[in-house]
């Protein structure tokens, strides 16, 4: 025992001394970050790259900016040429929102895994300045509608894959400042779009119409000149150099080209690629992922509706025209320009000592930037008003910069489109919806003014719930790391040769809601090993099974299959995989026959003549079975519906088969008809996994046995070593596991 | 498969794409500002009180070229081609009654047509909450001998009733 505890403390040192290093790597040094930031000029030399992607993605978020300040500014001239009424046109407005809202994410799911998304994000661009002409072109309300939510796909593919990109391009030391950047273009564009739109009205005299199809050129433009922009590989700078730390850590150095190619992994990667509601779900399983998108949503509240009632703000409160409330906000976002210059280079240093830094740095921005409007909102004298709006305004620009880094640095690179697209859905589509009514009624009520003042509220709840975010990332960041160590490890061992387990679950966490009941769970099943999992009600092996089965999907830990990782894959996907699990009690649809129970078991066989020969075999197994084909399965005896339960091995023939209290509730006589079945299957090559209270039975069929108390695995060795451990198994089991030795 | 499933994605994309297209002209649309008419009054973001005057002049030659104004207070005008009649299509109890909507049901409803360049508004509904600016719009189009909309032009002006409303 004392040998396996060192190999286990090397490993775990091993893995510690893996994970300080690859967080180097990410830019994340922690406290001896204290040196001066390598400019970003030498960074992007040092590493052979150009300015030219940040430039041409900039330019790219300055020709969606443009069409969006069109719309708002110039809605009264649409609504006049085309005979629509102020409240058609909000409506328009709130679908086009819905629509920029929603499309970004099926825009994440079909560029997921693609090589090609900066050739989309040029793409849609263009689309987007084409349907920006269509849009001064439409004749009919609905035509409107169209052509804005086509158009709203410009901003869709802004907002979901504009930082993933600069993620995949520009190296971890130079994000904080090149994301600042990339918001100076969209600042910039603020500045430009209302007096480009001035220009094009009052002095080159055009119409909204005119006015559009002026910007749509401009955009298409604008995304032309980002047309030479390549896609630089997904996770280019942070899984490749998280698992280039395993390769150098590698006694000798491993080569690294030797290592994940050099012999083919035993499962399909396109059978374990995550689909896109599996990414969404893990993504939602991430605290630090959850708690800023549950402060996004209160940031909705906040920023959808602001920059409509600051427009009504100015309008009644200042009486400001068009002309000078496009003024007013072409200064504030200059103001914004140059807050995020000043803030790039502190906030990289600050990201570099603690990566949670930039959340809590982001929840005081919004609260303090909240708190300015709030003045602004009470300020009788307008000058004041005007600065307070300004600072407003800068320090709200600092939001995205300072959280993406954290956000997105925490979640495989894979899922960053799919992060970015939720982000909109919370914070335009949950929190923009309740903000427009919540301040509707706050303005029709107690006037514009108020409606300003009020946004303090959500804004210091949003505020306070993105900075509680910070005490999430640094684990966070950790766990996606070790994820990725890990699956370099598993490639390294695949390449030497080594036979990985056909299932093994690694560190595995599961709560239900608050109740955490897996804590730190290791399992490992080997081919054709019969495994038997003991443990009193409540021990957590049936939820174990759950998260083998994909039933369940844990908070922490991996479950990998043949060395796949298919820890959030559906359960349906696992089915198809060869793994079956078998239901305590409740395995078969009653009401169906039990011919009908055996044809829905091989749903997943193609060739109907294999399933009926092997539905043959089952009643050949099971006699009882074929005298009662007929007759629905509810009216089976307890252990004559095991047996029908058990037949789902027989059909699929999975590699993996789990099964839950098998024999719970039943006769001696017939657990032991069922047992030899058990047998039988294993003995064909099957993997078992037997869940059991009953000591004696588990013992008698398995040699390998895991026992489990209070959520944790007690015991993981040869069975009959069990029976020596008097202090697990209490009395009520080794008085059964004894007669059932005795027997045996 | 893939591919093939991929191409009808993509097919399908493209209609989606460019459906929109279909509810799109080129003809008929004013794309630079028409400065045929000049609203005078009231100015723009005036304060004024009731009965307001609103006035225009018009290029020579635009009263032969058309066959009346309009001239709506806080509505959107018909689209072009339609009537002012229009704008009340969904009133049955006009549409069943001979004549119409006449003038007074018209101006009733904020609706004023002329031949001159000027009309006094002698009642406008207050739109906003007390103590809150009392934000209004006047809108002048043309229409033509057949009292339908002529072209996309529209000159409007935003004015501030401040008190002495009906």
């Amino acid at each position: 025992m004392s040998e396996v505890d060192i190999d286990v403390e090397a490993i775990q040192a091993r893995r510690a001394s893996r994970r300080a290093e690859a967080r180097t790597r990410l830019g994340v040094l922690g406290p001896r970050a204290t040196g001066d930031l390598p400019p970003l000029r030498e960074l992007v030399s040092k590493h052979r790259l150009s300015w030219y992607p940040l430039i041409a993605l900039g330019l790219v978020a300055v020709g969606d900016t443009l069409q969006r300040f069109g719309f708002t500014v110039l809605t009264p001239d649409i609504s006049r040429t085309l005979g629509i009424s102020k409240g058609t046109i909000a409506g328009v407005i709130a679908i086009q929102g819905l629509a920029t809202a929603l499309l970004p994410l099926p825009l994440a799911a079909a560029v997921q895994g693609s090589r090609r998304r900066a050739q989309v994000v040029v793409g849609m661009g263009v689309l987007a300045g084409v349907f920006a002409v269509a849009t001064g072109v439409v004749t009919s309300v609905w035509g409107l509608v169209a052509v804005l939510m086509v158009g709203g796909l410009g901003i869709a593919t802004t907002h979901t894959l504009h930082h993933p990109l600069l993620f995949d391009i520009y190296p971890p030391e130079a994000r904080v400042r090149v994301l600042t950047r990339h918001q100076g273009f969209e600042s910039a564009g603020n500045v430009i779009g209302p007096l480009l739109v001035a220009v094009l009205v009052g002095w080159a005299a055009l119409t909204w119409r005119g006015v559009f199809v002026a910007m749509g050129i401009i955009t298409i433009a604008l995304c032309l000149v980002a047309i030479r922009l390549r896609d630089p590989g997904i996770g280019r700078w942070d899984e490749k150099m998280i698992r280039r730390t395993v390769h150098d850590d590698e006694p000798g150095g491993l080569d690294e080209s030797q290592a994940p190619d050099a012999r083919a992994p035993e499962v399909e990667s396109s059978a374990v690629e995550l689909g896109f509601f599996e990414i969404t779900r893990r993504l939602l399983l991430i605290p630090t992922v959850r708690r800023v998108l549950a402060g996004y949503a209160l940031l909705g509240i906040l920023f959808v509706p602001y920059q409509t009632f600051l427009f009504f703000f100015l309008a009644e409160r200042w009486e400001l025209g068009a002309g000078e409330r496009g003024l007013f906000f072409a200064g504030a976002h200059t103001a914004s320009i140059v807050s995020l210059m000043v803030f790039g280079p502190l906030a990289e240093r600050s990201f570099r000592q603690d990566p949670a830094r930039g959340t809590r740095f982001a929840g005081l921005v919004l609260g303090v930037g909240v708190g300015f409007i709030c003045l602004g909102g009470i300020s009788e004298w307008f000058p004041l008003t005007v600065v307070l709006f300004v600072l407003a305004q800068a320090t709200l620009a600092l939001l995205r910069p300072s959280l993406a880094p954290a956000l997105l640095g925490v979640i495989p690179s894979y899922m960053r489109p799919h992060a970015a697209a939720l982000s909109g859905v919370f914070i335009a589509g949950v929190g923009g919806l309740f903000g427009a009514l919540f301040l509707t009624g706050i303005d029709s009520r107690f006037g514009v003014a108020a409606a300003m003042v009020s946004m303090l509220i959500p804004g210091v709840a949003g505020g306070a719930v993105i900075a509680s975010a910070g005490r999430f990332v640094s684990d966070d960041l950790d766990r996606m790391i070790e994820e990725v160590l890990e699956d370099e490890e598993i490639n390294v061992l695949r390449a030497s040769g080594a036979k990985l387990p056909l299932l093994s679950c690694r560190s595995i966490d599961f709560s239900y809601g608050q109740l955490q009941v897996l804590f730190d769970v290791d399992f490992t099943v080997d081919d054709g090993e019969m495994i038997a999992l003991l443990g009193v009600n409540g021990a957590g092996k049936s939820t174990l099974l759950r998260v083998i089965s994909g039933l369940g999907l844990p908070q922490a830990g991996t479950v990998r299959f043949r060395g796949a990782d298919i820890t959030f894959l559906d359960p349906e996907r696992r089915v198809l995989l060869g793994i079956n699990q078998i239901a305590g009690g409740k395995a078969v649809f009653g009401p169906l026959t039990v011919a009908e129970n055996l044809r829905s078991m091989g749903h997943t066989v193609s060739d109907r003549k294999a399933l009926s020969r092997s539905i043959d075999e089952c009643y050949e197994a099971f006699p009882r079975l074929a005298e009662r084909k007929d007759q629905a399965a509810r009216t089976l005896s307890g252990g004559e519906q095991q047996m029908l339960a058990l037949s789902k091995a027989l059909i699929l023939r999975p590699q993996l088969l789990i099964i839950d209290e098998l024999s719970l509730g039943l006769a001696p006589v017939v657990v032991e008809q069922l047992l030899g079945m058990v047998r039988r299957i294993n003995a064909q090559g099957t993997a078992v996994v037997l869940v059991e209270q009953s000591v004696n039975v588990a013992l008698n069929l398995a040699d390998h046995a895991y026992f489990m108390e209070k959520g944790q695995v007690r015991f993981d060795g040869a069975s009959h070593e069990l029976l020596h451990r008097s202090d697990l198994l209490r009395a009520v089991f080794l008085d059964g596991a004894e007669k059932g030795n005795g027997r045996g | 498969m893939p591919g093939v499933r991929a191409w009808r994605l993509a097919s399908l994309a493209v209609v989606i794409a460019l459906g929109p297209l279909g509810a799109c002209a080129v003809t008929g649309l004013n794309f630079v500002e028409d400065d045929r008419i000049d609203l005078v009054a009231p100015g723009d973001r005036d304060e004024v009180r009731l009965p307001v005057g609103v006035q225009w002049t018009a290029d020579d030659g635009l009263a032969d070229e058309i066959g009346s104004y309009a001239v709506l207070i806080d509505r959107a005008p018909p689209p072009p081609g339609r009537s002012v009649a229009w704008l009340f299509r969904d009133d049955d109890a006009c549409a069943n009654r001979v004549g119409c909507p006449d003038a007074q049901y018209l101006a009733d409803r904020g609706v004023y047509v002329t031949s001159e360049t000027s009309i006094v508004v002698e009642r406008i509904p207050r739109l906003a909450s007390e103590g809150r600016h009392d934000l209004h719009e006047a809108t002048v189009i043309l229409l033509d001998r057949q009292a339908e909309r002529i072209g996309e032009s529209a000159w409007s002006v935003e004015f501030e009733l401040v008190d002495g409303r009906s």
